[in-house]
């Protein structure tokens, strides 16, 4: 599963009422270890309302206070969001996400709160489309979508960033996300799946993300080495500062 | 001594966006026709470009996130991709403009024909683009550029003590013969002149280029409040001189030869000689500030390596699409569509696309986890808030606008 598969989906209550949109995904680093990065991140809350613009511009984060109207106008419309853990969903169906739990009964928190177990992280705010950076410092493409694992034993961990069209694609969707997506299968035969690094690779997350990998020694780096090799060593002095 | 250098990026940036092909038309022409009666919506520009380079610079100093990174975080992959579009097409068009006014400017020198002139200029900027380092390159165009001040001489000889051309700059409102819609449409010109987005996506990711650091934010500083305010003055000169000349004969500008007529009837052959100069270096530092945004941009929107910190091989991608967009835009200039038509149009159109730029820049300056301790201040806030509404209601009244007036017809 990937983290667009839940972005988007309409949430429907135990009484099969239309709650709103899933805008966000809560996640708390408390997993088993991966690598650098410590505690795994696993899913913990479902924020349920859009995720546009009020979703990611930040204002849940109540040290982001300015410009005062713009501020007060998103923050409205994300402040005490309905919000429902991993333990209320019933059923994750095709754009459709059923829970065991009434709307009413939902948890409504104020803002991102930290929890006690391990840190939380607004996952569209956070992680998703954010830069990655290889040891070296050189840019390795971005977070377009991360996979989630489902287990039996609690909520699902996530393993991998997704990098390239293959995993856009889905995040912009509609007629052009499709052709993005079968551009991409017909230069991937076979798999057609998009580039994955194992979450294993991040060294340390704040407004980018540092990987402990280099950029050539990921698979996002395929495209990258075809235009080098191809286009710009061919044209003088390409390797020169 | 070496600090005082380091502003070129600001003023190379100004050029680019104050006096390129299209604003070296559209001023005189505006001036022609207005006289001073628009001046104030250049001060307003300036304000606005100033305000808002600041805070890019200052988000990409202190978190190394250029504009379009930041744009791809805020709005997200598909309202990001819908601004991608619109601002790489509008690149485009306006590189290929200012490949076209480039090669004016050497017909008006040589006499022979700008055609000819279009695929080598286009090579001339990509041997900068490829082999010149990114601090040589802002020093080079932007001094250079410094040689169109003569436009404030010739405004000066034209009328001494400026009482005549100024006393028109204070009233609000269309002169006689002018309706309001033409003059609201030449408003919103000049107001895209000033911000087009272009000026942010280049002046951002120069802040990288140049390294900057939390100790250069006064650097940042003196970049925008000493290099737009100077693109401000020249393009008021540049007006005002056009005014003086030809708003009293009733002579309307649309060719770029025009435009050198107030210099070489009151400044003379030098005047003439500087003015070309510095008018060829302007565009020049258009085309390489629009063709590196193009790179710019679609490098960031898909986190590619981007720059020229880098050698061309380690940021392969980002140097394709600058090959990319200096090779169509040949095609385009050759086509023959009028440059500065051309220009003039791009510019309205990203009149209509400037919220979807502006507003991310202003929600993560206010961002500590990108800012630390270096978010707005309240009071930038507010006036960056009331420049936010007038984009705004720019950007939604631009295009009827357009087509109401037929483009200031």
């Amino acid at each position: 599963m990937r983290l667009a598969d839940l972005i988007g989906s309409v949430v429907v209550d135990a009484n099969g009422i239309e709650i709103g949109d899933v805008g966000d995904v809560w996640l708390i680093q408390d997993g088993p270890p991966m690598g650098v990065f410590g505690a795994a991140l696993r899913v913990d809350r479902l924020v349920i309302g859009r995720f546009g613009l009020a979703s990611r511009a930040g204002y849940e984060r109540p040290a982001v206070r300015g410009p005062v109207i713009i501020a007060r106008l998103l923050r409205g419309r994300t402040e005490a969001r309905p919000v429902a853990s991993w333990s209320d969903i019933a059923a994750i169906e095709e754009g459709r996400i059923r829970l065991r739990t009434r709307a009413g009964d939902l948890e409504r928190p104020r803002s991102l709160e930290q929890a006690q177990t391990g840190r939380r992280w607004s996952a569209g705010l956070e992680l998703l489309d954010r830069q990655l950076v290889d040891p070296d410092g050189l840019m390795a493409g971005k977070i377009d979508d991360l996979r989630l694992e489902l287990r039996d034993d609690g909520p699902p961990v996530v393993t991998d960033i997704l990098a390239g069209p293959g995993a856009l694609a889905r995040r912009i969707g509609g007629r052009l996300g499709g052709w993005i997506a079968s551009v991409h299968a017909r230069l991937h035969p076979g798999s057609g799946d998009p580039a994955t690094i194992s979450f294993g690779a991040v060294g340390r997350v704040d407004d980018h993300v540092t990987l402990i990998v280099s950029r050539e020694e990921l698979p996002t780096f395929a495209a990258e080495a075809w235009a080098r090799d191809r286009i710009i060593a061919k044209l003088p002095g390409s390797g020169e500062a | 001594m070496k600090k005082a250098f380091e502003i070129f990026l600001g003023i190379l940036t100004a050029f680019g966006g104050f006096v390129d092909i299209g604003d070296l038309v559209a001023n005189a022409e505006t001036g022609a026709r207005f006289g001073m009666h628009l001046a104030w919506m250049v001060v307003v520009g300036v304000i606005g470009i100033v305000i808002y380079a600041e805070m890019s610079g200052r988000v990409a100093t202190m978190s190394q996130r250029p504009v379009f990174d930041i744009i791809r975080e805020r709005l997200g992959a598909r309202l990001a991709l819908v601004n991608l579009g619109a601002s790489f097409f509008i690149n485009l068009l306006t590189f290929a403009a200012e490949i076209g006014g480039l090669a004016l400017v050497v017909e008006l020198v040589t006499g022979i024909n700008y055609l000819l002139w279009v695929p080598m200029l286009a090579i001339g900027v990509w041997i900068v683009l490829w082999k010149v380092r990114f601090s040589v390159m802002e020093k080079v165009f932007g001094l250079s550029g410094l040689a169109l001040i003569v436009t404030v001489l010739a405004l000066w000889r034209l009328d001494p003590g400026l009482a005549n051309t100024f006393s028109s700059a204070g009233r609000f409102g269309p002169p006689a013969g002018e309706d309001w819609p033409t003059y609201a449409f030449f408003a919103i010109a000049l107001l895209g002149a000033a911000m087009t987005p272009y000026e942010v996506f280049f002046f951002s990711s120069g802040a990288v280029e140049d390294n900057w650091t939390r100790k250069d934010l006064i650097v940042n500083r003196a970049n925008v409040y000493i290099g737009f305010p100077l693109g401000g003055i020249l393009s008021l000169a540049i007006m005002g001189a056009s005014a003086a000349l030809f708003q009293p004969r009733g002579v309307s500008v649309d060719h770029l030869s025009q435009v050198t007529l107030p210099v070489s009837a009151s400044v003379g052959q030098v005047g003439l000689v500087f003015l070309l100069y510095g008018m060829f270096a302007a565009i020049f530092s258009a085309a390489l500030e629009t063709a590196l945004s193009a790179g710019y941009t679609v490098s960031q929107f898909f986190g590619w390596q981007w720059g020229k910190f880098v050698r061309p091989r380690e940021a392969a991608r980002f140097h394709v699409v600058i090959l990319f967009t200096l090779c169509v835009g040949v095609l385009i200039a050759l086509s023959t569509l009028d440059p500065i038509v051309v220009t003039e149009y791009s510019i309205v159109l990203s009149a209509a696309a400037l919220p979807l730029t502006y507003l991310p820049i202003l929600i993560v300056a206010n961002d500590p986890a990108y800012m630390k301790d270096k978010t707005n201040s309240k009071a930038l806030n507010a006036v960056a808030f009331a420049f936010l509404l007038l984009l705004l209601v720019v950007s939604i009244v631009t295009i009827p606008l357009m087509i109401w007036t037929k483009a200031g017809a």
